[in-house]
């Protein structure tokens, strides 16, 4: 009796997994990866934390001088004279522990302006307005000889020499204002942001 | 019958290799992304001092000005005086803008903990404005403050400011 031929296929070919020893290596080849990227992300995030408060203290910083330069020209200077016992003619300091905000108008409506000093949450705000001499150098001219002058030539109007004027300098009429933000970091004991500006009583 | 044998051997090693090389790739590039956020906070500390300081000489401008307005506008009407050329006719309105007392040379007065910049502020004109047409006049007056920034080499800028004025007659 023949046989009859059975066709069959019989695939040979073994289908070979990952190895144990494979996957170990693999994993402990991730895992010395993480190492300095963690590393790297820890670094990151105190580096971000740092450059935080310096922003939130250059924008107290901002807003405080912008508020303290919107007072009257003497109206911090001569608080501190009054109420605080701040000497005559300056310098006048604010700040401190315990400062209450100023107001202005003294009981300010709707658009009064109020400026925060002393401790304004994990920051210290201070201020210091001290008193600049100013004089100038000018040089003046003779209305007369202007008045004279039928050509239009400015060179015979008198001019003087340069002059310092008014003598001796003028105070009471230009401030300096100089703000000061500080705040503890870890690493560093006190860091501070300072802003200076000036001020000068105009005539409106 | 055929036995063909096909190893996968190693296959899980170079894939964690290469998950491995992209990983630590977006890590330095995002700790290149961080060094240079540090240098802006530095810049805009920069800006704002210069800004302060210069809206300071200003006021002292503005100052000066009102303090002796006579001879502003003398030194302004001489310039105006083309015959005789500006060469000639600008040196009095120099001689009131290039007043020593409206320059901060090396000022430090706002240095601290975070930066300590020297910033030189002068002003560098006063202009009057003046419209016929609606009786209105103005000063327009121009600020320059330059520093040296460390990243960014010698940075100038420039503050302008347009006030409104008013002339009043004081003689009977």
């Amino acid at each position: 009796m023949m046989e009859r031929p059975i066709a069959f296929t019989c695939s040979s070919t073994p289908a070979r997994g990952i190895t144990l020893t494979e996957l170990v290596l693999a994993m402990a080849v991730l895992a010395f990866t993480f190492i300095p990227i963690m590393g790297a992300l820890t670094t990151s995030i105190k580096g971000t934390m740092k450059d935080e408060r310096v922003v939130q203290a250059i924008n107290l910083a901002q807003t405080s001088l912008n508020t303290a330069l919107q007072f009257p020209f003497d109206e911090l200077a001569s608080h501190s004279r009054a109420v605080l016992g701040g000497p005559a003619s300056g310098p006048w300091t604010f700040g401190g522990t315990a400062q209450p905000a100023f107001q202005y108008p003294v009981t300010p409506g709707v658009n009064g302006l109020i400026l925060r000093l002393g401790q304004v949450g994990t920051f210290t705000v201070d201020l210091a307005i001290t008193d600049e001499p100013v004089q100038f150098t000018i040089q003046t001219y003779s209305p007369a000889s202007r008045a004279a002058d039928t050509t239009n030539d400015p060179t015979t109007w008198n001019w003087s020499l340069l002059t310092n004027y008014p003598t001796p300098a003028m105070t009471g009429v230009y401030h300096r204002y100089v703000l000061t933000v500080a705040w503890q970091d870890r690493q560093v004991a006190t860091k501070t942001y300072c802003l200076a500006s000036f001020k000068a009583k105009l005539v409106e | 019958m055929k036995n063909s044998h096909s190893s996968k051997n190693g296959h899980a090693l170079i894939l964690s290799l290469v998950f491995a090389a992209i990983l630590l790739q977006l890590a330095i590039s995002y700790t290149g992304m961080l060094k240079s956020a540090h240098p802006q906070n530095i810049l805009i500390d920069e800006r704002v001092k210069m800004d302060f300081i210069t809206q300071g000489l200003i006021e002292k401008s503005i100052l000066k000005f009102q303090l002796f307005p006579a001879d502003f506008y003398a030194a302004n009407d001489a310039t105006n005086v083309a015959s005789y050329g500006p060469l000639v006719t600008s040196v009095y309105l120099n001689a009131f803008v290039n007043d020593p007392a409206l320059s901060l040379i090396n000022f430090t007065g706002a240095n601290s903990s975070i930066s300590s910049v020297t910033i030189n502020v002068s002003i560098a004109s006063m202009a009057l404005l003046t419209r016929y047409r609606w009786n209105q006049e103005a000063i327009r007056i121009q600020a320059l403050a330059s520093y040296m920034s460390k990243s960014h080499g010698n940075v100038q800028k420039e503050q302008v400011r347009l006030i409104k004025i008013n002339r009043i007659a004081n003689h009977p």
